[in-house]
């Protein structure tokens, strides 16, 4: 169909090729794990997958605690060591997989793992806010101006 | 001799204040899921990339509109709450076959065209933060 660029949005996980008119890259937000509504950055990217694994899409609250969707194969409860986990790679497949694996792992081990793939990137919300990157994580940040 | 036999009423007074209830409860779930206001509702048209032309939805009567995009003119009809391709340049006209669009989030697009049409809130400003996506 001589598509030239495209970006393919399946509820929240994304892939783009090629570049925006002007030769831009496509522009992601990362939604804030706290509000729906506000972002906590946002990434350039062309030619590569983006998802995002978070305790804050399906979960209900009972006494005081999140219980969501996501749960740790060890105890078989949800995780508890991460908010949320954007992974970028080449296929969605594989970032959506990395993405929730990243989320049970918790931040230090999981950055650790995505050091050491080839073409993976992660960034991970601690449930203390820290924000924690992968080596080459920053290089598809948008500087804020 | 034999005991005489008791009917109770068809409706006592609390079952017709949980029958109520019901109804009201009913209709406030179906105004929330299922009710599209349609005065909330707008047509964003987005055109080979250019900035989205919007349309509100709760207009009166029939309105045809033709639109430039890479290969020609798609002509969208707006009537009655509904927004749809009804021709387009494109060869095999997926477009016009997606039919008519009447909730918000509907989306049609010509893509050999580069014509999209989409529903959208009154509340949400096109293409916010002018970010291409969110990851959630």
């Amino acid at each position: 169909m001589g598509i030239k660029a495209a970006l393919v949005n399946a509820g929240g996980d994304l892939r783009s090729f090629g570049l925006k008119p002007g030769k831009k890259p496509f522009r992601i937000g990362i939604q804030n794990p706290d509000n729906a509504q506000s972002i906590v950055g946002i990434l350039r990217v062309t030619d590569c997958a983006v998802a995002t694994s978070g305790d804050y899409e399906r979960f209900f609250k009972m006494d005081g605690k999140r219980w969501h969707h996501i749960l740790d194969p060890k105890t078989g409860r949800p995780g508890r060591l991460t908010r949320s986990v954007t992974v970028i790679a080449q296929s969605t497949m594989m970032a959506d997989g990395l993405a929730t694996a990243f989320f049970v792992m918790g931040p230090k081990a999981a950055i650790d793992l995505a050091n050491g793939l080839k073409d993976i990137e992660a960034a991970i919300i601690a449930p203390n806010k820290r924000f924690y990157m992968s080596r080459g994580f920053s290089k598809y940040l948008e500087k804020e101006k | 001799m034999n005991k005489p036999l008791h009917i109770p009423p068809a409706f006592r007074k609390a079952d017709i204040i949980v029958l109520l209830l019901l109804i009201a409860i009913t209709g406030l779930c179906w105004k929330i899921t299922i009710y599209d206001d349609k005065s909330q509702t707008q047509v964003e048209i987005t055109a080979n990339g250019a900035p989205p032309l919007i349309v509100s939805l709760s207009q009166k009567g029939r309105q045809l509109m033709e639109v430039q995009g890479l290969i020609g003119i798609s002509k969208i009809l707006i009537e009655n709450g509904t927004a749809q391709f009804i021709s387009s340049p494109c060869p095999h006209g997926l477009c016009i076959k997606m039919g008519s669009l009447s909730k918000k989030g509907q989306a049609a697009a010509c893509v050999p065209n580069r014509v999209l049409l989409r529903l959208i809130s009154t509340n949400e400003k096109p293409n916010e933060n002018g970010l291409d996506g969110i990851s959630r």
